[in-house]
């Protein structure tokens, strides 16, 4: 169960998304720009780097206008905490979010990681959704809220967290998991606070 | 307490892995409908419960120490397949459950048979329980006190408390019926030991009312290789005895009415299908059952008998022969052999067919060693609602079989059987009474198993002899199953004898067996 703190490892990566305010970018052949928009379109992808806090985005196709949004298919976000993959990516700077999908993470600690959708919002509040699972440590879940702030990670739906020689299982489509994450302990409840719940919950359904 | 029971009956209405949260640990699966986890232990609560392999455990909480991988609970509902135990508390740890103030019952319903115990081990992989300081009580009346009780899953609950042995009803240790008199008492009653009902003792007053009643004092003991059993019988005339202690492979037996005392070993040796069985004894015996043909001596012999055994999908062959060698200090020696070949197909219908032979060098002196000489041919076939079985003894040149006929129904079977004896007349039976002829027919109704709770059956019978034209037999057995037994209440009167172990009486018998 203490391995459930590696949630939040994927998400530390995706907080440093919203530094790309000001990115280098490097075409893969031509670069085209529609003066009619201010939309810049890579068709062959390319590379765009912040330079800053050393994040780099490959795609196979990008498209980006500067001070509203990044636009990418067959990507990939690497960084030091590990390599982030997802099928398509939207980043919109206002509101500051990161709209992804078939999403895939590895890192030395966390590996395998995958959802059909996330979604990252500003408040640091980051939202998996559809097939969620990791290979280590094993994790299968419909819904993961994580909430960095509150060092929080809500399970919604049937779960699946294997650790060791133990497994833990929410069989129902209504089971609900709490873990919050402090003094680098992790402590897991199926009753979660009626406030926490109210308060994360409607995060899912932006997906 | 009387709210437990309907709290009992719907919280087992779940299994364990369907509740809402489950954690699988290598103690078992644990569940409930909420779980609490520090980053050390978690609680379960709201239902929950502990699934291993040969028990399902309840409580109001549980909680499981990730640690040290122990499992702790409290007001515990442990459920096997034949018992329900209650304990104040409960430790799981590896292959072991360890409960406090425990309660264990194999009733349905209530607790009208329980057994109490300070503490239980339970293995949880061979479901093997052990029951320290106990006592059994039927209808809160306490019957027995054990130290140290064993319960084991595969085994009924008479077979643990040494009440029964595997498969057999348990007998009403009383006797109340008429046969040449009124026979009453104590037949068999269970005394309590250290680990189980281990003794049994026997006070029956026989044929009151006629000629020669008798008083029969008995009593009897078993261990795992060990037994004993005295029985006395006291007439007006005086009195007789039988008696058998066997340790191992030593015994001694004795029967004062047949003339028969035996002193000796006999220990069994076996390499694959061949048995080696030495012996040797110090013996007195009437050979014709009385005492002018009193033999004493000493004995010392051997028996071989190997069997083979042959299958091929539904057919199955076997082969036994055996010999008999024994040498005598004052009588020429004795050599018994034979054997016998069965062939079985087991497929839409059963045939089984067998021949049996044996032979005799010289004359056996005591009865231990004796094997009498065997010709005969014998089968049996069945199909679902027939039963043929049919037997050709060559030596006394008789037939003798019967056919059964059975209508089976959801409520029952209604059946008959056709008992028939050719060419009997006259002809010696093992026990030294002459059978006689037989052409009988029985009808009769074996209700379905008893499954419900507070449900009542009948099983009547009705014979009929054809060649003296008369009601050979007539019975009717009432059987009652409440929550914890099922009582067995019986009349059956012969009234033409149709074999020589048979005689015309009546007899009401008095059974329970255990649910």
């Amino acid at each position: 169960m203490r391995r459930a703190l590696l949630l939040l490892v994927p998400l530390a990566l995706f907080g440093l998304a919203s530094r790309f305010a000001g990115f280098e970018v490097r075409p893969r052949g031509s670069s085209e720009l529609d003066v009619s928009t201010g939309v810049y379109t890579l068709p062959s992808g390319g590379t765009i780097t912040d330079n800053r806090s050393g994040l780099v985005l490959e795609a196979r196709y990008i498209q980006y206008k500067e001070g509203e949004f990044i636009r990418a298919q067959g990507a990939t976000l690497r960084s030091r905490e590990g390599d982030f993959s997802a099928s398509s990516l939207e980043y919109l700077q206002k509101p500051d979010t990161l709209r992804l999908n078939g999403v895939r993470f590895s890192s030395k600690e966390i590996r395998g990681l995958s959802a059909q959708q996330g979604l990252l919002l500003k408040e640091d509040v980051l939202v998996l959704k559809g097939e969620v699972r990791s290979s280590e440590p094993y994790l299968e879940a419909s819904v993961v809220v994580v909430d960095t702030s509150q060092n929080l990670a809500l399970v919604l739906g049937n779960f699946s967290f294997r650790d060791g020689a133990t497994t833990l299982r929410g069989n129902r489509p209504d089971s609900t998991l709490l873990l919050s994450f402090a003094e680098g302990r992790v402590r897991a409840s199926t009753r979660v606070p009626v406030e926490i719940l109210n308060r994360l919950r409607p995060y899912a359904d932006r997906l | 307490m009387p709210l437990a029971i309907p709290l009992f009956g719907l919280g087992w209405a779940v299994p364990c892995r369907e509740q809402p949260y489950t954690l699988e640990t290598a103690e078992g699966l644990a569940g409930g409908g909420n779980l609490e986890f520090d980053g050390e232990v978690a609680l379960f609560t709201d239902g929950a419960c502990l699934e291993t392999r040969g028990l399902t455990l309840r409580a109001p909480s549980l909680r499981y120490d990730q640690a040290s991988g122990e499992l702790t609970a409290q007001d515990v509902e442990v459920e096997t397949p034949r018992y329900r135990f209650w304990a104040e508390e409960a430790w799981v740890r590896g292959q072991t459950l360890r409960a406090s103030g425990v309660r264990a019952t194999t009733c349905r319903c209530g607790e009208d048979l329980r057994l109490l115990s300070q503490s239980l081990v339970f293995n949880t992989q061979t479901g093997e329980a052990v029951l320290e300081e106990s006592r059994l009580e039927v209808y809160r009346l306490g019957l027995a006190r054990f130290e140290a009780l064993t319960i084991n899953p595969s085994q009924s609950l008479g077979e643990s408390l040494g009440l029964t042995e595997a498969g057999e009803a348990l007998s009403a240790p009383f006797r109340f019926d008429f046969d040449q008199g009124l026979n009453l008492g104590l037949n068999g009653f269970p005394l309590p030991g250290p680990r189980r009902f281990s003794s049994r003792l026997t006070l029956l007053a026989l044929r009151l009312g006629s000629p020669d009643p008798v008083l029969r004092l008995g009593l009897s003991a078993r261990e795992k290789q060990r037994r004993a059993s005295l029985q006395l019988d006291v007439k007006a005339s005086g009195f007789t005895s039988l008696g058998e202690v066997v340790d191992g492979p030593l015994f001694f037996v004795h029967d004062s009415a047949a003339g028969r005392y035996a002193f000796g070993l006999r220990q069994g040796y076996s390499w694959g299908g061949l048995a080696f069985t030495p012996f040797g004894w110090v013996a007195q015996d009437w050979q014709d059952g009385t005492p002018a043909t009193q033999v004493q001596g000493l004995a010392a012999g051997t028996e071989l008998r190997y069997t083979l055994g042959l299958k091929e999908g539904p057919f199955r062959l076997s082969l036994e022969p055996f010999g008999v060698f024994t040498l005598y200090d004052q009588a020429p020696r004795y050599l018994a052999y034979g054997g016998q070949v069965e062939g079985r197909y087991e497929g839409a219908f059963t045939l089984h067919l067998g021949y049996s032979w044996s032979a005799e060098l010289g004359l056996g002196r005591f009865w231990l060693e004796r094997r009498g000489a065997v010709h005969r041919l014998f089968g049996r076939l069945e199909f679902p609602g027939l039963e043929l079985q049919a037997e050709r003894d060559f030596l006394k040149a008789q037939t003798q079989g019967s056919l059964r006929l059975g209508y089976q129904q959801d409520y029952g079977e209604l059946w008959m059987r056709y008992n028939f004896c050719v060419e009997c007349v006259g002809k010696t039976t093992s026990n030294g009474r002459s059978d006689w002829e037989r052409r009988e027919l029985v009808l009769g109704f074996t209700p379905s198993p008893l499954t419900c709770t507070h449900e009542l059956s009948l099983s009547p019978l009705l014979g009929y002899d054809f060649l003296r034209q008369g009601v050979s037999r007539f019975g009717l057995e009432l059987r009652y199953a409440d929550c914890c037994f099922v009582w067995r209440l019986g009349y059956q009167e012969v009234r033409i004898a149709q074999h020589p172990d048979e005689v015309s009486s009546g007899k009401f018998t008095l059974g329970l067996e255990i649910r």
